[in-house]
């Protein structure tokens, strides 16, 4: 009995430090391989605009089959780029995980960053003048010519600190704009 | 009809104690006692990256940052709320990864992975 104690204490204790293991520190699953689905986007390489939106719009009626109501898609002010939406969650958070998972992996996981990484991206000036007045508050110099996360990111030497002013000004600028913000230097 | 020693009784009951804990397992594994803001670098064998999140009053961000190394692939970041719902997975670049969260409360973790099907680390 001892000895059957002590084998599933080393099991418990091998499994869950596995799990907690830093990013690829480790144990690979299968379950978040990107699904074919995203293949008729991505496999000249490219992601042209109708396509990403074509996958964002798989993407909601994807999560909205599952049972969990999504907002339009609205442009994000932080880039230009992004299409940025509210999702309502409801019953087991489990449940709902795995479902809006598995609608991202088979639709949206590579296309949307593939499509942003290859587009210039524009703040929308009401949130670009905040971040700035935010980053110089914070003692960073900045040359007024900054349009983009990177070029701030670029003048203040620094992504965290502007992730912070985007963040912290969003709320103050964009009220009504949905509340998930994906960030992309 | 044959007789059950009090051996084979024990053995039966080591086995069914062995998997109920193995059957927790996952459950353990899943859940993290940290809260969000444990930021660190993490390593693997390709290379390092950082994981930080945390909460500003207004808004909840993780982020996953190369730090050194070679690792191939894809960044992404999300949060668990504080009603333990996850954000939206954020696949970033090779190098960065940021989610965030508009909102009143604290979340609870932010996740992070160094690879499309990377295991999760929180922070």
């Amino acid at each position: 009995m001892r000895r059957a104690t002590l084998v599933v204490a080393v099991i418990l204790a091998t499994v869950s430090g596995c799990a907690q293991a830093g990013p690829g520190g480790g144990r690979e699953g299968s379950d978040d391989i990107p699904l074919p689905g995203q293949q008729w986007a991505l496999g000249d390489g490219k992601v042209t605009a109708a396509e990403y939106r074509t996958a964002m719009g798989r993407f909601v009626s994807c999560v909205r089959g599952a049972g969990y109501p999504v907002t339009d898609p609205v442009r994000s002010p932080a880039d230009n780029l992004t299409l940025i939406y509210t999702i309502t969650p409801s019953g087991d958070p489990d449940t709902y995980n795995s479902a809006v998972q598995s609608c991202n992996l088979s639709h949206l996981s590579l296309v949307e960053p593939t499509f942003v990484a290859a587009q210039p991206q524009v703040m929308d000036e009401p949130l670009r003048t905040a971040v700035g007045n935010c980053l110089r508050r914070q003692g960073a110099e900045l040359t007024a010519g900054e349009r983009n996360l990177a070029d701030f990111a670029h003048s203040a030497k620094d992504e965290t600190r502007v992730v912070d002013c985007v963040t912290g000004q969003w709320a103050r600028v964009y009220p009504r704009l949905p509340a998930e913000v994906p960030l992309r230097f | 009809m044959g007789t059950i020693s009090l051996s084979s009784v024990r053995r039966s009951a080591a086995a069914a104690g062995m998997t109920a804990l193995v059957a927790v397992t996952p459950l353990l594994a899943a859940t993290d006692a940290q809260a969000l803001g444990n930021n660190r670098t993490v390593s693997r064998s390709c290379g390092s990256n950082y994981v930080g999140s945390g909460f500003n009053g207004s808004q909840n961000w993780a982020q996953t940052k190369k730090v050194s190394g070679s690792c191939a692939g894809r960044l992404s970041a999300a949060l668990i709320r504080s009603d333990g719902y996850w954000t939206t997975r954020v696949y970033g670049t090779s190098t960065s990864a940021y989610a965030s969260y508009n909102s009143a409360y604290k979340g609870r973790n932010g996740l992070h992975w160094g690879c499309d099907n990377c295991n999760v680390t929180y922070s």
